[in-house]
């Protein structure tokens, strides 16, 4: 006996469906006889191959879900231009860093589902005695957006959602993730460091300096 | 009595099965092995059945208990057959007691299990169709506790929807072992018990899809059977079940391209099967709370179906302990990944057969 599983219950119930309409229909064609016939054995053979293809599918999307919302993995070049093309960034023009610093300031206490969303600027009580920026440089075979990524841990402390846990911890990190995702799309868009379409990144050679400054402003000089 | 119709390879074409004239005659087959605790229960549902077998055979597997004592109490009633040793295989206590049979039908079942007063008329009507080469019963779990209680669910989804489906596309995936009945000439001549995989039943379900030949799913032909009672039992009673199912898959693929209806029913069974079995297995150690989301559905999911069978059974601890079942959905898929890996990746071929606690 195997595990009650969905698909493998809907399709039966399906079928079941099929059949009891069938026989209250009063359609008295013996489909057993259709079944050795060479169009069922195709449609047979194309509905297995798409109900398995159709789980695979549902599976790895399910799958890709939980890593994209995993810390650790950050976002691809890839992920970026698409969210380039996808997202609305026009409007995070004066949001930068302080919506993750508000949430690890909150977080242990109430939900982080409820982050201020104010595109005012930071109360001075945020960040104590913060320096006037964060830099760093471009290395080798690195990339504006490992740099970034760097500069906002930076900004934010080492690990804006430490010690948060459950289900507000899986939040905060995801806000986190398309904080930092937000804040490297406008930039590269807003200094057209991408290509109109969005469709490929210019190239930012080795040794740039990347800069953040205290309210979440980021340049690119050399 | 049937007349023997074959080829010279031995074989008989579906459509030169000899019909049968009349009333069939029907042997009961019970195979036995220290079962002293649920025989006698056995042999008397057999002997009261409102269609009398003409024999009922117990073939016993070298019981070191008191089963065969109990089993010559009733005299001339029953034939008993004695084994001297154990043979460690249920498949081979059968292919015995075939030798011994020579009706036009024979029902195996096991000695944990009983036979409702109409399973044997319910069931030879099936075979006044000359195609019909086996049918399957439907089986019940008898009520002892909440393991025996969430078995019972499995039953009535396994069998309500899965079976009756597969009944619809005439492909049954497999005729439970504890309440079947075949055409002994065909099953004797082109099927067989087999001792190399450790779910006959499946073995002998591949073998007659092999041969094209038809089974019916008997849903008023009703067996209660004794499930295991505690998670020990359990265990190894799943364990055997899908190392046999694994071991069958082997043996038989090269008809999953012969027969659509196979490779879709296996698809389900066991390609979702293991996708849902890894996920739930690797899921909790990388998202703990995407797993509690998914055990929450899942738990609601199975108080919806648990309440069905609670009706259809007229059982109202079923509602109470469906939820448990997410319990055994994990223990269940970490045993549906031990025996892929032990029987598919690295061919163990494991063959120790199980015999789970009996009760009174």
């Amino acid at each position: 006996m195997q595990n009650i599983t969905l698909f493998s219950f809907l399709t039966h119930i399906v079928i079941n469906t099929f059949f009891a309409a069938k026989k209250w229909l009063g359609f008295d064609k013996d489909f057993t006889r259709i079944s050795s016939g060479r169009g069922y054995k195709a449609a047979n053979a194309a509905i297995s191959i798409l109900l398995v293809g159709f789980v695979i599918i549902i599976n790895v999307y399910h799958f890709g879900n939980i890593v994209r919302t995993d810390y650790e993995q950050g976002t691809s070049h890839t992920q970026l231009i698409n969210m380039l093309q996808n997202e609305k960034v026009s409007a995070q023009v004066s949001m930068p860093a302080y919506i993750p610093v508000q949430i690890k300031r909150s977080l242990p206490e109430t939900s982080c589902s409820t982050p201020s969303t104010s595109n005012t600027a930071p109360k001075a009580e945020a960040i104590p005695n913060p320096p006037s920026f964060y830099t760093t440089v471009i290395k080798k075979n690195g990339t504006l957006w490992e740099a970034s990524r760097k500069l906002l841990f930076d900004f934010m402390g080492e690990d804006p959602c430490a010690g948060i846990t459950g289900v507000q911890g899986a939040n905060c990190r995801k806000v986190l993730n398309k904080e930092i995702n937000t804040q490297v799309s406008y930039y590269l868009r807003y200094n057209g460091l991408v290509s109109a379409d969005g469709s490929s990144l210019l190239k930012i050679k080795p040794g740039a300096i990347v800069t953040l400054d205290r309210y979440g402003n980021m340049t690119i000089g050399y | 009595m049937t007349v023997l119709l074959s080829n010279m390879n031995g074989e008989i074409p579906v459509n030169t099965i000899p019909p049968i004239v009349g009333r069939p005659t029907i042997t009961i087959m019970i195979p036995c092995h220290n079962e002293e605790k649920t025989v006698a229960r056995c042999v008397e549902s057999c002997l009261s059945q409102t269609h009398q077998p003409d024999l009922v055979l117990v073939v016993d597997d070298g019981s070191t208990d008191r089963s065969v004592k109990i089993l010559e109490s009733f005299g001339n009633k029953i034939k008993l057959v004695l084994l001297e040793k154990n043979t460690g295989n249920k498949s081979y206590v059968q292919q015995i007691g075939l030798n011994h049979i020579d009706t036009d039908i024979f029902i195996s079942t096991d000695a944990d299990t009983i036979l409702d007063a109409r399973f044997v008329e319910n069931i030879e009507k099936v075979f006044i169709d000359p195609d019909v080469c086996a049918a399957a019963g439907y089986v019940m779990s008898t009520k002892h506790n909440w393991l025996t209680a969430l078995r019972e669910i499995e039953y009535f989804i396994g069998q309500e929807v899965h079976k009756t489906a597969q009944a619809n596309i005439n492909f049954l995936y497999v005729i439970p072992g504890c309440a079947s009945a075949f055409r002994t000439l065909v099953f004797k001549k082109q099927v067989s018990f087999d001792h190399d995989t450790l779910t006959e039943d499946l073995d002998f379900t591949f073998k007659i899809h092999r041969k094209n030949y038809r089974i019916i799913f008997v849903k008023k032909s009703i067996v209660w059977t004794q499930d295991p009672a505690d998670l020990h039992s359990y265990i190894n009673q799943v364990r055997r079940w899908y190392a046999g199912g694994w071991q069958n898959i082997l043996k038989h693929r090269d008809i999953i391209g012969t027969i659509p209806a196979c490779a879709f029913e296996l698809s389900l069974n066991n390609i979702e099967g293991m996708l849902f079995a890894a996920s739930l297995i690797i899921i909790p150690l990388i998202n703990i709370e995407m797993f509690i989301f998914m055990a929450t559905v899942y738990v609601a999911t199975m108080v919806i179906l648990g309440t069905c069978a609670a009706l259809a059974r007229r059982r109202i601890d079923l509602v109470f302990y469906s939820p448990l079942y997410v319990l055994l959905a994990v223990v269940n898929s970490y045993i549906f990944c031990e025996t892929f890996f032990k029987e598919v990746l690295k061919r163990e071929r494991n063959l120790k057969w199980f015999t789970p606690k009996r009760r009174a």
